[in-house]
């Protein structure tokens, strides 16, 4: 992960990244899987959809970390259908407090902190959580 | 049409609709406007009798389990189908106990529900995650859906098996005709409500277990499907099967995300 000196240096490698997202194909993301059940139960909310379109975009910046993760170790499903297929490896700032990802960089440590287990990563941390049957990873300050 | 109502006289043979339902029908038909035909209503609570069967049958075992071979559709952002497919196995004993794995190429998950504490759990990242639900399955399988967004896989079959029945709200039904599945014969119907469509098969021999499930989203624009191919054992020896999520060495509990929240 490259630090970039100055901040007003951020725009254009943030630019430059939405622009090559923009012209990768491959980017393909969930947005919803099919429905499994017919008995629909009526308390079920529809915020889970909006998680997963904040998903969506958290996803884009953070396989912008990573050069190629062909291991999918967090997601339900196979990783055409997550966005993983991307071959783009350009460097971006770290990940925003709050946001979520379904899998994290490569190299990260377990870390137990009060019993709870973080998956840390150079200097950003991550508690990972379930939403609904998969594991995600919540963006966190250090514990 | 005339290829339908053969079909369906030829399927009426196989069925066990009872003749006062047919009756029932008659007198009603004369009410209805012209868009629906006496035809179409005994092709409605015909499937219904059928589905209503099976329901019962499905209350009558004690314990089972089923695999699965399910194939669902994920849609991606600009609208394209990806067809995946996982395998579900399910062991069963009423009224609450459930042990179940899901599993794909890249990933497994297993779920644990002893009549108190259900478990979700994924082993190749060693993470867990609990929460206590009411001792029957059916409500195992609605609070996991509408507090914690999880889908127990085949959750219709705690729902059409739970007493008092299932509560069915067709549009439409219809007799599609008979089938195979996996070698077994299976009477083939089809359902429509507002935001699916559906499709069952039913064994024929007297035992009357659910094959084949086919969900239909209409919802969406891309219309995903999923669709589950089910093996049943309704005899199996269950003796030795563990319900109680018991964490390895180096396993981590972790925390369910927020679900429910203001819509």
């Amino acid at each position: 992960m490259i630090k970039l000196k100055k901040p007003v240096h951020l725009f254009v490698p943030i630019l430059s990244v939405a622009m090559v997202l923009l012209l990768v194909p491959e980017q393909a993301d969930a947005r919803r899987n099919s429905r499994s059940s017919v008995n629909h139960n009526k308390n079920t909310n529809r915020n889970v959809n909006r998680n997963r379109n904040t998903n969506v975009n958290v996803n884009r910046n953070t396989n912008v970390n990573v050069n190629v993760n062909v291991n999918n170790r967090g997601r339900y499903y196979h990783p055409v259908a997550t966005g993983l297929a991307v071959g783009a490896a350009v460097v971006v700032t770290a990940a925003v407090i709050g946001s979520v990802v379904h899998t994290v960089p490569a190299g990260c440590v377990t870390v137990i902190r009060g019993g709870i287990a973080y998956q840390q990563c150079g200097s950003t941390w991550y508690q990972p959580q379930y939403t609904g049957n998969n594991v995600s990873y919540i963006v966190i300050q250090q514990p | 049409m005339i290829k339908k109502k053969s079909i369906s006289l030829l399927i009426a043979a196989g069925l066990t609709a009872s003749c006062s339902l047919v009756s029932a029908d008659k007198t009603v038909a004369p009410e209805m406007t012209n868009i629906v035909d006496s035809q179409s209503i005994n092709e409605k609570a015909t499937a219904l009798q059928a589905m209503s069967e099976m329901s019962e049958y499905l209350r009558s075992l004690k314990q089972f389990t089923v695999t699965t071979d399910i194939s669902f559709d994920e849609v991606l952002d600009n609208g394209q189908k990806i067809l995946l497919h996982k395998v579900a196995e399910l062991s069963v004993e009423k009224p609450s106990k459930l042990r179940a794995t899901v599993a794909t190429e890249y990933t497994q998950r297993e779920f644990y529900f002893d009549g108190d504490v259900f478990t979700i759990y994924t082993p190749e990242l060693g993470y867990f995650a609990s929460f206590s639900a009411p001792a029957t399955l059916k409500s195992l399988v609605q609070t996991a859906k509408a507090d914690y967004d999880i889908d127990v896989p085949l959750a219709d079959l705690f729902l059409w098996g739970a007493e008092g029945g299932p509560s069915l709200n067709v549009d439409e039904a219809m007799i599609v005709g008979i089938d195979k599945v996996n070698g077994v014969s299976c009477n083939h119907f089809a359902f429509r409500e507002k935001e699916i469509d559906w499709q069952i098969c039913i064994q024929r021999d007297g035992t009357p277990l659910p094959l084949k499930l086919v969900i239909t989203e209409k919802n969406s624009a891309s219309q995903p499907q999923h669709i589950s191919i089910m093996k049943w054992n309704t005899s199996p020896d269950l003796s030795s099967q563990n319900y109680t999520f018991s964490a390895k060495e180096g396993d981590q509990k972790i925390a369910f995300g927020k679900v429910k929240t203001d819509k």
